[in-house]
């Protein structure tokens, strides 16, 4: 499935105006690299090696820096999570004020533990570290929504309104 | 109790806050047109070398000075960063600041642009900070609109661009170099040094970088007069600062306070106190990275001298409190287990290091620490601290160090039992 994803995503129209408004709105064009690789993440909720190899002749890079680069960054991977990314902050602020609970309560609630996804492809949940948000924890991030003093009660209803 | 001053944070809360109108509306951009019509770009550095605006992104290095060090003249291609890559926990006060109120940190930038001369910006911001980079775009699309980026800025011959770039999760990503790294596409590896990015910064081209806040400073600095600025707060540290305090408070955010602000204050007035109404255990009060602090030494100065006469720094001036429900050995295995993970691993001190500390202080915790445990931390953090390229190795090892230092009996006490001696306190939780 993934495969045919990439192959479309690199034929789309729409998706490559953007990869060449990227490419074109930097001084030099390999500023673009992380900015398109976000672009796909968003797009097929992860970075596959046939995309790494795409971008890399785009750019004039080779497909093993662009692995170095996805491999490096936190935000990058080569295996697709979920339609909703569980961002639990574990960072001493938000463990202070009850990271611990609510990852335990996500997990389960959900039956995976941090890295997994659930069999329906729904959820993924994973751990990450300080978010800027210590003034909000226990703070959760859904795909891009920041949640902030998150209670397990909070956690069900953030859940529930999702598809 | 000392007052909360608005000077950074005058324009949060406003309705539309965000925008260029509304930023405009209450004098904003003035600064930017002072400096392009009636100063020079000399006049402009020196004004802002006058008020000894001290970096606040952790190191406290003189902004002033720093721009001086970039090449003169506009016929050299010279660049600024802004580093918005705010990940030092405990600290979430630039994420304040380009959320509410990025036009203060684009005339900023502008400003440091006519200083120095320079082609353009990269704003560099988190990768987990979506909602801000978006903002901060708008923001930009705006200032272009409005003719304050581009060519002929208001008429004055300059040209200057911004470029909005995101990180993708990694805390290293902070650190000016492996910033700049970051930028030209490449994995977050902090380069070593000479050259500096006054003379080789990013593609190569010399860079001048500051952190979010410092720039917000620089229109505030040009409107009053460095007379003004350093008449506030410390002289160690000119000018307010935004303290973020998080953990075991009431009222956890930012206060904008001069710099002269004690601890103690901070704490009990301000944030209104200790979560569960226990006692205070520990603060760290400049980011995780800074050494720790017990509570009875909290009657401190937030500025450099007052800090430093307690052994630690002011840094990010993100204040993380710890009442005493707080086990330290499983706080500062929260920290090591931070540490060894956004270690970039360049450097063997660092990389092996920070995950040999991660090992001790888990097996301490988890009931199998040795009587020597104290003593090895202290030796493994030892050897970490001044060995590696950037600065990374030392933020974890000065936590290491400090927290050994400051609690060793409670450390002891989970050699000696076999377990952690708070296993049954459940910690005050905020929710």
């Amino acid at each position: 499935m993934s495969e045919q994803g990439v192959a479309e995503l690199i034929k789309n129209p729409g998706f490559l105006a953007k990869v060449d408004r990227l490419v074109k709105s930097y001084p030099r064009p390999q500023t673009a690299l992380i900015p398109i690789l976000h672009l796909c993440q968003a797009e097929l909720r992860h970075v596959p090696v046939e995309f790494q190899a795409f971008i890399a002749e785009r750019l004039g890079l080779t497909p093993a820096h662009v692995r170095g680069v996805v491999t490096f960054y936190e935000m990058f991977s080569e295996e697709p999570h979920g339609r909703y990314l569980l961002q639990v902050c574990k960072t001493l602020p938000c463990m202070l004020t009850g990271s611990e609970a609510l990852l335990e309560h996500l997990q389960n609630k959900l039956g995976i533990k941090p890295g997994g996804t659930t069999q329906d492809g729904r959820f993924s949940l994973i751990t990450v570290e300080c978010l800027a948000c210590c003034d909000g924890g226990p703070s959760l991030m859904v795909n891009e929504a920041l949640h902030k003093r998150v209670s397990t009660g909070d956690a069900d209803r953030i859940l529930s309104e999702l598809e | 109790m000392t007052e909360v001053l608005k000077l950074l944070t005058r324009n949060v809360g406003k309705p539309n806050s965000t925008h260029v109108d509304a930023y405009m509306g209450s004098g904003g951009y003035e600064s930017l047109m002072t400096v392009l019509h009636k100063w020079t770009p000399e006049q402009t550095l020196n004004e802002v070398k006058a008020a000894n605006l001290k970096g606040r992104g952790g190191a406290g290095f003189p902004a002033g000075l720093k721009w001086s060090f970039l090449p003169k003249g506009k016929e050299v291609l010279k660049y600024l960063v802004c580093n918005a890559d705010e990940s030092e926990p405990g600290t979430f006060k630039d994420r304040l600041l380009i959320e509410n109120d990025p036009h203060s940190i684009l005339e900023g930038i502008i400003i440091a642009g006519w200083a120095t001369q320079a082609a353009g910006c990269f704003f560099y911001i988190r990768g987990e900070m979506p909602a801000g980079a978006r903002i901060f775009q708008k923001a930009v699309d705006q200032a272009y609109a409005k003719g304050f980026l581009g060519k002929n800025i208001l008429g004055s011959g300059f040209n200057f661009d911004v470029w909005v770039s995101r990180g993708a999760g990694a805390y290293i990503c902070g650190e000016e170099t492996a910033l700049m790294d970051s930028l030209e596409g490449k994995r977050g590896q902090p380069r070593l040094k000479p050259p500096f990015p006054a003379g080789y910064g990013v593609y190569g081209v010399p860079t001048n970088i500051n952190n979010v806040e410092s720039y917000a400073n620089v229109p505030l600095i040009i409107r009053n007069g460095a007379g003004w600025y350093t008449a506030i707060g410390s002289p160690s540290a000119p000018g307010t600062r935004l303290f973020g305090i998080s953990g075991h408070v009431k009222r956890p955010g930012v206060f904008e306070l001069p710099s002269g602000v004690t601890l103690r204050e901070l704490i009990y007035e301000h944030a209104g106190g200790i979560l569960g109404d226990r006692p205070l255990k520990a603060v760290i009060p400049g980011g995780s990275s800074v050494p720790v602090l017990r509570a009875d030494q909290i009657d401190v100065t937030m500025d450099p001298d007052g800090l430093k006469s307690v052994g630690t720094m002011v840094g990010s001036a993100g204040v993380i409190v710890m009442n005493d429900s707080v086990c330290m050995v499983k706080a500062l295995l929260n920290l090591m287990e931070f540490y060894a993970h956004e270690s970039c691993g360049q450097c063997t001190p660092c990389r092996e290091g920070t995950h040999w500390l991660e090992l001790i202080v888990r097996r301490l915790e988890e009931g199998g620490g040795r009587p020597s445990d104290c003593d090895l931390i202290l030796d493994v953090a030892g050897n970490i601290m001044g060995r590696t390229i950037c600065p990374l190795g030392d933020a974890a090892a000065m936590p290491a160090i400090s927290f050994v230092q400051q609690f060793r009996e409670e450390f002891e006490a989970h050699a000696r039992e076999g377990r952690c001696p708070m296993r049954d306190v459940r910690m005050t939780a905020a929710i």
